[in-house]
């Protein structure tokens, strides 16, 4: 239902008073001002309005049958042709002008009151006018009770009074409720009173409130006032019903009460806040108020209550004939009949609410909306072959209340009673229907056309429509028609097989006659497989050459079926909902191949989540295969597998309309492009035929709270991101391929693509929470990260903000991500082994975890580089800041080198001391371990290796390396080089270092044991041979430098170094040749690993050893630098 | 620069298509264009987009100022307007030219656009025309046009600077004969 509105308004008179009122059948709005003109207007954006001329100045206007009266200045009511504009007679004449005037519903009895205190009724029969003299002031206003029997009038000495019509003088009731003036212009009210159409009720404005006054006795009953109206009310006008009362002050305010609770159901304001000086409901059904205000603009309120006048028998004729069923006055003498104590009238409002609210008077939704089922379906099918479904028992009143269950549907196509509609448009092409109006009775008018999006798929068809199928589905294998029983022609399906071959192409279709009794309500298309709906609650199967499959059993009432590739969407109500609410069940099957566990998406008929009191408008799948439904708010779903059988909001479709009532008609949805191709429908919910409407492409958004703000787009971001990355997961999982993905290798692609975004965006989160040291923040984002790589980087960042209190407790997280992944990963190579029997399977997954390392690898490292940058702005602003600091920077790499040791240092209780033993290797290694592996794994299947190897392997790296993307990638760029050229002159080799130490302040930061050295050198090797020979010589270097015993390793280490700078070269040859013999002994580097790892277990000592080795060696490193840099200095 | 010259840049202007068959990216030297997914709209140069209508391989889909309300609302504003008005595209004219003569019906209402376009551009050309009399009659020795287009500069481009040179050459030689006229007359 549309919204109520208040529509711009728009001249009609000359500034002054302004009087209104509608023509009975509420097509034409008549106008009456101070330039004397009538004007009929044929809604409020007629632009073609008619003009007539009746006099210097008119005051007031009232329509009957063809005639238009009007008070005029010179003292006369005057009556006008409506088409024309003559003039049709004189009505009455008074002695000063007419104030207002009233007519009676059969325009027999016609009252005006008039400025010279006088009311005069004028019956036609009689030319001769009575005169109604009581009042002591300019008459305001008169009502006519509808039936007959009174005359309410007001007047500017205050009082209203009752007449009795068929006297002159009897008054039978009187009431003093208005501030008296002398003059009718100077009156602050208009007091114009409102009989109900029953004629119970006379409403009278009386300041801001409206007293109601019962019949006969003359009650006061009750008051209605509304605390967003202070100003006089000053006209009261009844709506044709009867349910509602509008008033309108002299301030602008319209207000709008439902009789029956008391209760507002609007408040408008004029948009000028004017003085309102007619206000008018439109008799006929349309919801509607028309106004005049005392500029001579004229305005209409739309849509003013969300109620349904149609009474029940129109209601449910009108559904599929025809939106908005003309309606005679007779409909509303029948609802007013059938509704006659207040109960049912509450009935009545209230479901008529629900209906609307249900979007129900919007005029497609009743395609949705079944509505009582029997009575429409014997209406719209004309067939009874169902009156026994559920819902086609009589609705007693009491039942009423409940909503109705939404009618079954085709995904993607709109209302069946249109002339021209879509049978359906998804993904693969559209089948439009062409009816002719009478096509239910002429068989032969009617036509099918199919278009294919695209057109190598299949050509276009085009052909008549005989069966009067109004169901379709379509996918690039098959065209699948289905038609409603008729009366004697049973429910029929028919099936285009494109790929059908052989017999001379004339057997590409097959059709199937369902039994008497059973009749399709939907029908899906799937890969090898076509799918039909009865409304029996069964679901035939048939292989798209038509060999039936299965005949399976549907949970409830089908409301649509979908399928995509093999799988199945069943949507099926499973019980009446609550409050005006669907109840629906979904079950996602996949149809063909083995057996198994987990085979089927949603085995079980699970609650589909809908908006409140909103109904489905589409289900389906995304390209990728997740379950995927919108509801009449717009709200799009899709299938959360993390949490079960859940679902989550991917887009709010409303935040991109403009209008309240335009909508968007789904199409699909693509998952990896993020986005959901829809039709903006303006001003409806279904796309029209003609012209062809364009698909627009939506993003999804996940509906963040401050969704605008940095921390909720990332939110959002992460989100949506790890939502695909699942899908993704969980489609190479089953190994089920997606048709828009050629190969494996884009498949995976694409998963790292959004590996890497969920990574960057927890990043960005953390870096935001860290920034705005809300630390516990970070820890949780850090506990929502995929991986413990990116809780690497988010220790390393936390310490460099010196978070270390963060960064230690970011380590547990870490340690604890890792053990869960190893399991993980474990329990993963267990299945693998279940499943060995399947060797495609194996070696995808295989290649898959390969990726994923090298992958994971690269992804950090701009990450890094990302965080470095950002690091780096940090730092110098920092710096900009405090003097200080600038001096700490100077000595940042100092710092680093601390904090690094303190958060290696064995004292700390770190949860990475064990991942740092095999250490010795940057990147460069892992790269070769890598590589190897890939090839390893061809030949070698002991798989259980792998995680064990992989893992301490990152972790360490990120850990430890106090990163520096240069210093990796010149580690990368030298892993081939022949080991005999790793040190030239170690001293030119420091010196090279330090000279690009004191260039950049990038590399102090950096981790000296890969120091920018001559291409030539392999960094892993250098530090064996040197270690190797310091192992042997330790004695030496202990005996000349004696304090290097006591002092830390690393100044041993140093020393070592200068010495073995020193030594002969023959010796240095001959250690070098040792180290890099250790490489092809172990020849392949996870063996090494593996020793080591052995080692590890076996001798603490050892391990520790090893691990200080590693330190030193980067220790040395600058330790060296510092004194050659001391020595230059 | 000739007319067929501005066709030619105008054909760089992006146009968006319904493709009715799915391609991957095609690389072009002005740019990567795609994917192609059949049914979905995609942005693709204009002289691209034609070529694929032509061969029946896409749907145009009308820019989004190709619309009876929009140009309507236009040419009533180019109507008040003493100055040129700001044009929705730079090449109003070719595009719709091309869009209408290479695919009619894939533009609603292509009639009254075609009708709608045409007359702003004489809107446009009687307006640049009588500026430039205005010009000439004033005597004036720079002006400044905003907001013209390329085409509307040049359907006067050619022949306006050699007329004016015409003029400055007529008006010399006339001041100079009205010289020697005088000198004659001082000789006499």
């Amino acid at each position: 239902m549309a919204p109520q509105k208040m529509r711009p308004t728009r001249y009609a008179h000359f500034e002054g008073h302004t009087d209104i009122c509608y023509t009975e059948d509420g097509r034409y709005i008549v106008t009456c001002g101070s330039d004397g003109e009538v004007r009929v207007f044929e809604g409020l954006d007629d632009d073609d309005f008619k003009t007539h001329l009746v006099a210097e100045c008119a005051s007031a206007v009232v329509s009957t049958g063809t005639r238009i009266l009007v008070g005029t200045d010179n003292n006369l009511v005057q009556a006008i042709t409506l088409e024309e504009g003559t003039s049709d007679g004189i009505i009455i004449r008074f002695t000063a002008p007419p104030t207002h005037l009233a007519v009676s519903k059969d325009g027999d009895c016609v009252v005006g009151g008039a400025s010279d205190m006088t009311i005069r009724i004028h019956g036609p029969a009689e030319y001769k006018d009575r005169v109604l003299t009581g009042h002591k002031a300019p008459i305001l206003s008169v009502a006519l009770d509808p039936k007959g029997e009174y005359l309410a009038s007001s007047s500017c000495d205050g009082t209203v009074k009752i007449w009795q019509l068929g006297t002159t003088s009897i008054i039978s009731a009187s009431w003093n409720l208005l501030p008296a003036t002398n003059s009718f212009s100077a009156s602050s009210t208009l007091c114009r009173m409102a009989w109900l159409p029953s004629g119970a009720t006379v409403c009278v404005p009386v300041g801001s409130a409206v007293n109601l006054y019962s019949r006969d006795d003359w009650q006061l009953m009750y008051q209605l006032t509304d605390e967003a109206v202070t100003e006089t009310l000053s006209i009261v006008t009844a709506s044709p019903c009867g349910k509602f009362l509008a008033a309108s002050s002299t301030k602008g305010d319209i207000v709008v009460w439902d009789v029956a609770t008391r209760g507002t159901v609007i408040v408008e304001k004029h948009p000028k806040a004017l003085n309102i000086s007619g206000l008018k409901w439109n008799p006929s059904g349309k919801s509607e108020i028309a106004f005049v205000d005392i500029n001579g603009q004229f305005g209409t309120v739309e849509n003013v209550v969300e109620v349904d006048y149609r009474p029940k028998v129109g209601k449910e004729n009108g559904i599929s004939a025809a939106p908005f069923p003309p309606l005679t006055s007779e409909d509303y003498q029948d609802d007013g009949a059938t509704n006659q104590t207040e109960d049912e009238d509450e009935d009545e409002y209230s479901i008529a609410k629900i209906k609307s609210q249900l979007g129900f008077a919007d005029d497609e939704a009743g395609t949705f909306l079944g509505v009582t089922g029997g009575l429409h379906d014997e209406d719209s099918r004309s067939s009874a072959t169902q009156p026994t479904t559920t819902t086609s028992a009589a609705p007693p009143p009491q039942t009423l209340k409940l909503p109705e269950p939404q009618r079954p549907f085709q995904p993607g196509m709109s209302p069946e009673h249109l002339i021209d509609r879509y049978m359906v448009w998804n993904n693969v092409g559209i089948v439009r229907q062409y009816n002719t109006p009478d096509s239910k009775v002429n068989e032969d008018d009617g036509s099918i056309e199919v278009e294919f999006h695209d057109t190598s798929v299949h050509h276009a068809l085009h052909f008549g429509n005989p069966s009067l199928f109004t169901m379709a589905a379509l996918s690039s294998q098959a065209l699948i028609l289905a038609s409603e029983a008729r009366e004697e022609v049973p429910s029929k399906l028919s099936v285009h097989h494109f790929a059908a071959w052989g017999g001379g192409g004339s057997n590409k279709e097959w059709h199937l006659d369902l039994t008497p009794g059973e009749e399709a309500v939907s029908v899906a298309a799937g890969a090898g497989f076509v799918a039909l709906a009865t409304d029996r609650h069964t679901l035939r199967l048939f292989s798209s050459a038509g060999v039936q499959r299965e005949v399976l059993c549907a949970a409830g009432k089908v409301v649509c079926i979908a399928a995509h590739q093999d799988l199945l969407m069943v949507v099926c109500h499973s019980g009446m909902g609550v409050s005006g609410e669907q109840s629906m069940s979904i079950q996602v099957l996949r149809v063909g191949g083995k057996g198994g566990k987990g085979r089927h998406p949603l085995p079980f008929p699970s609650p589909l989540p809908l908006s409140p009191r909103s109904y489905l408008a589409w289900a389906g799948f995304t390209d990728e295969g997740t379950p995927l439904t919108i509801d009449s708010t717009g709200i799009v779903r899709m299938m959360h597998y993390k949490y079960g059988y859940t679902w989550t909001i991917v887009l709010d479709s409303k935040i991109h309309t403009r209008g309240k009532s335009d909508h968007y008609f789904l199409i699909g949805a693509s998952e990896r492009q993020s986005n959901v191709r829809c039709i903006l429908c303006k001003g409806s919910r279904f796309p029209p035929v003609l012209p062809k409407p364009h698909v627009s492409i939506l993003n999804m958004k996940i509906p963040v709270c401050q969704g605008e703000t940095e921390k909720g787009e990332l939110e959002e971001e992460c989100m949506r991101s790890s939502l695909l990355l699942q899908t993704l997961t969980k489609s190479s999982a089953t190994n089920q391929s997606i048709s828009s993905f050629s190969s494996a290798e884009d498949e995976e692609e694409a998963k790292h693509k959004i590996e890497r975004s969920v990574k960057e965006a927890m990043i960005k989160l953390f870096a935001l929470a860290c920034r705005g040291d809300l630390d516990a923040r970070a820890l949780d984002v850090c506990q929502l990260m995929p991986s413990h790589h990116t809780v690497g980087l988010a220790i390393k960042y936390a310490a460099k903000l010196r978070k270390l209190h963060l960064a230690e407790k970011l380590g547990e997280v870490a340690a604890a991500k890792m053990k869960e992944e190893e399991m993980e990963r474990e329990r993963e190579l267990e299945e693998e082994d279940m499943y060995r029997y399947n060797p495609w399977d194996r070696q995808a997954r295989g290649n898959g975890i390969e990726n994923e390392d090298e992958e994971s690898v690269q992804q950090e490292e701009d990450m890094e580089e990302q965080l470095e940058e950002e690091e780096e702005e940090r730092e110098r602003q920092r710096r900009q800041d405090n003097p200080l600091l600038m001096a700490a920077a100077r000595k940042r790499g100092e710092n680093n080198t601390f904090t690094t040791s303190l958060l290696l240092s064995p004292a700390t209780k770190n949860p990475f001391r064990r991942s740092n033993t095999p250490t010795t290797n940057t990147k460069k290694g892992i790269d070769v371990i890598d590589r190897f592996r890939k090839s390893q794994k061809k030949s070698e299947s002991s798989p259980v290796l792998r995680p064990v190897v992989r893992k301490p392997q990152n972790k360490q790296q990120q850990l430890l390396s106090n990163k520096c993307k240069a210093s990796q990638e010149e580690g990368t760029s030298t892993t081939q080089t022949p080991p005999e050229s790793s040190t030239h002159a170690t001293g030119k080799e420091n010196q090279l270092s330090g000279q690009s130490i004191t260039t950049s302040t990038e590399h102090n930061n950096t981790q000296m044991t890969v120091e920018p050295e001559p291409p030539t050198t392999t960094t892993a090797k250098k530090p064996s041979a040197l270690l190797l020979w310091l192992r042997d010589h330790r004695e030496e270097v202990l005996k000349r430098y004696p304090g290097g015993d006591s002092g830390e390793e690393s100044d041993l280490v140093a020393t070592a170094a200068m010495m073995f700078k020193d030594v002969d070269a023959s010796v240095k040859q001959k250690y070098k040749n040792l180290a890099a013999g250790i490489t092809p002994t172990n020849t392949e580097e996870s063996d090494k690993k593996r020793k080591l790892e052995d080692e590890d277990k076996d001798s603490p000592d050892h391990k520790k050893k090893s691990q200080n080795i590693v330190k030193a060696s980067g220790l040395s490193k600058l330790s060296s630098f510092k004194f050659n840099k001391a020595s230059q200095d | 620069m000739d007319s067929i010259e501005i066709e030619f840049l105008a054909e760089k202007a992006p146009v968006t298509i319904v493709p009715n068959f799915t391609h991957d990216k095609l690389y072009l030297i002005s740019g990567d264009v795609g994917p192609f997914t059949a049914g979905l709209p995609v942005e693709v140069p204009l002289w691209l987009g034609i070529n694929l209508r032509q061969r029946g391989k896409c749907r145009l889909v009308a820019p989004e100022w190709m619309d009876v309300e929009k140009l309507t609302e236009k040419k009533e504003e180019e109507k008040q307007s003493k100055v040129f008005t700001q044009m929705p595209c730079e090449h109003y004219l070719i595009v719709t030219q091309l869009l209408l003569s290479s695919a009619p019906e894939d533009i609603p209402n292509a009639q009254q656009i075609k009708t709608l376009v045409k007359d702003i551009w004489d809107l446009r050309i009687s307006k640049l025309r009588s500026s430039v009399a205005e010009f000439i009659e004033s005597e004036g020795t720079h002006a400044t046009l905003d907001r013209l287009t390329l085409l509307e500069i040049n359907s006067v481009r050619p022949f306006l600077p050699h007329a004016f040179d015409q003029l400055h050459r007529l008006s010399k030689s006339a001041h100079g004969s009205n010289l020697s006229q005088t000198t004659q007359d001082i000789q006499y």
